[in-house]
């Protein structure tokens, strides 16, 4: 859709809690077999450049909000689909967006904090993805 | 996002669209502007789409409009709860706007806005409206000469001429000598990976000629190009053919880009029956064009006084679903018209027709498509066409 080729870095398996994001930040919650919440969080530049790539020409800040959430959206929908193959049934929220210099998030009841961090073709600033999630027991 | 995505995909065609931000907003629009389509996205604040989905096939009133499911989840789980609740179909998200465009086209009719349309009434004095049957021109450019000879292959037992070039200076060279309007290209593609959105030069230099401001044109990519495919879509391509190429179904694809009837590839008149040749290999994109056209064909035969019909499978050995619709879609027209209608074919399996629709009625492409054959298990098949117009 951005037209973008993103590639992940090695990732953290046990981000620390909490974790800082910045800039424009997706969210969207898991609920089922699996719960907890995805992060996305786009700098301002990265979130305004994929926005202006995908909606074609300048955007507005809630335009760029907007992307934001529907981006959130689709990689968590990608995300709950792998899980819900392995038999982890869940659900999604309605996505969220938040900005900040210095978002600090951390989820109490996660046994699983990982982090993931994504260079972009053409963009000097990354895509960090963070998910706090549990395994129903 | 999605509300302008869509709206720039279907800004090149004549169409109305409306747009609600949520279940309930959707559902009251749908009652009130009763659109031919709904495309109804999953996530979404006050009602989602899978509740808003079960409302709308409550509603007598709504039911049967036909609903494209927007969904971020490819899950085997979430596809198949959507499917069980009457969507015609779904799109998996990313899309592009092409991909959203081709799956409306193909449940309703889409004309083009303004000069690209080729309506006959709009083509000028002197221009004959082209036909599937005549040696049509195809003006590929493309920088792999294997590409071309794929799509000179594939077109061949049509007849159609392909012109290749490599580059789009060397193509703009060969459009410019085509004028007049009887050596022009009836179709163009053209690779959209040349450097320096060289593709989209080449359009502009095509479209500054009047002789050939109607002509369609089509970018050929591989399907990972989105960036592209959404560059050519907005400068006013018709759409996109991605490699590797289906070569089966791609003059069906320049068929309908160039928006003619592909009825005059099937039908003929025998006296005074209507004769519909069907083959083993109709395409999905043919099987759905033909279904379209096909009702137009039948009530002209009515209204010229005929009401004889022959569905000619001579040759048909295997019954795949493209063909399955266009037979039961076809007789379904032909039974609302009162025309009376016998089918020809050789092979064994022909006679097993009512089952093999029978069983394929839980199918995504028979949802609300009839059998035409309910409550048949046989039915009477001709060896000829000289043996089925001795029933008539």
């Amino acid at each position: 859709m951005a037209g973008i080729t993103a590639t992940p870095g090695s990732g953290i398996s046990k981000a620390p809690q909490p974790s800082s994001l910045v800039g424009v930040t997706g969210s969207i919650g898991l609920s089922g077999k699996v719960s907890g919440i995805v992060y996305t969080a786009f700098s301002y530049a990265l979130a305004q450049k994929v926005a202006e790539k995908i909606l074609g020409g300048s955007s507005s800040e809630q335009e760029v909000s907007d992307v934001v959430a529907e981006l959130t959206n689709m990689i968590t929908g990608n995300l709950k689909s792998q899980l819900c193959d392995m038999g982890y049934n869940c659900s999604l929220s309605i996505p969220s967006v938040v900005r900040g210099d210095d978002i600090q998030v951390s989820a109490k009841t996660a046994s699983i904090s990982v982090r993931n961090e994504y260079t972009l073709e053409g963009c000097p600033d990354l895509l960090v993805v963070q998910v706090f999630a549990a395994l129903e027991t | 996002m999605i509300h302008t995505l869509i709206n720039k995909g279907f800004a090149p065609y004549d169409v109305q669209m409306f747009f609600a931000s949520n279940g309930a907003e959707g559902l009251e629009m749908a009652t009130n502007e009763k659109p031919d389509v709904i495309l109804l996205d999953v996530t979404m604040p006050v009602m989602d789409g899978v509740e808003c989905l079960g409302k709308l096939k409550a509603d007598p009133a709504l039911k049967d409009i036909p609903v494209i499911m927007l969904t971020a989840e490819a899950g085997k789980e979430n596809v198949l709860k959507i499917a069980k609740m009457g969507v015609r179909d779904y799109i998996v998200k990313p899309f592009t706007e092409a991909n959203v465009v081709d799956r409306v086209s193909r449940l309703v009719d889409l004309k083009h806005k303004g000069p690209a349309a080729t309506e006959a009434s709009s083509a000028g004095p002197g221009k004959k409206q082209k036909s599937v049957t005549e040696a049509l021109k195809i003006l590929v450019v493309d920088e792999h000469p294997a590409i071309i000879e794929s799509i000179e292959k594939a077109v061949s037992k049509r007849g159609w001429k392909v012109v290749g070039c490599a580059s789009p200076t060397e193509a703009a060279a060969e459009v410019a000598s085509s004028v007049p309007a009887e050596n022009t290209p009836d179709i163009i593609l053209v690779s959209l990976a040349y450097p320096n959105k060289a593709a989209l030069s080449f359009y502009a230099t095509v479209r500054s000629n009047p002789a050939l401001s109607r002509v369609p044109i089509m970018g050929l990519c591989v399907k990972t190009a989105t960036f592209e495919q959404n560059n050519a879509k907005d400068t006013g391509f018709v759409g996109s053919i991605t490699k590797p190429l289906d070569l089966k179904e791609l003059p069906d694809r320049l068929i309908r880009a160039m928006d003619l009837d592909n009825t005059p590839l099937f039908c003929s008149m025998d006296e005074n029956a209507l004769v519909i040749s069907l083959p083993e290999d109709l395409s999905e994109i043919g099987s759905l064009d033909l279904v379209r056209y096909s009702r137009a064909r039948l009530s002209g035969l009515v209204n010229s006084g005929h009401d004889k019909l022959i569905l000619d499978l001579t040759g048909v050995k295997k019954f795949e679903i493209p063909l399955l619709r266009a037979i039961a879609c076809i007789l379904i027209e032909a039974k609302a018209l009162d025309i009376d209608w016998r089918i020809v074919g050789s092979d064994d399996d022909i006679f097993t027709l009512p089952t093999l629709i029978a069983s394929n009625q839980k199918v995504a492409a028979f949802k609300d498509i009839k059998n035409p054959f309910e409550g048949q298990t046989t039915l009477d098949i001709h060896p000829d066409r000289a043996a089925a117009k001795k029933t008539f």
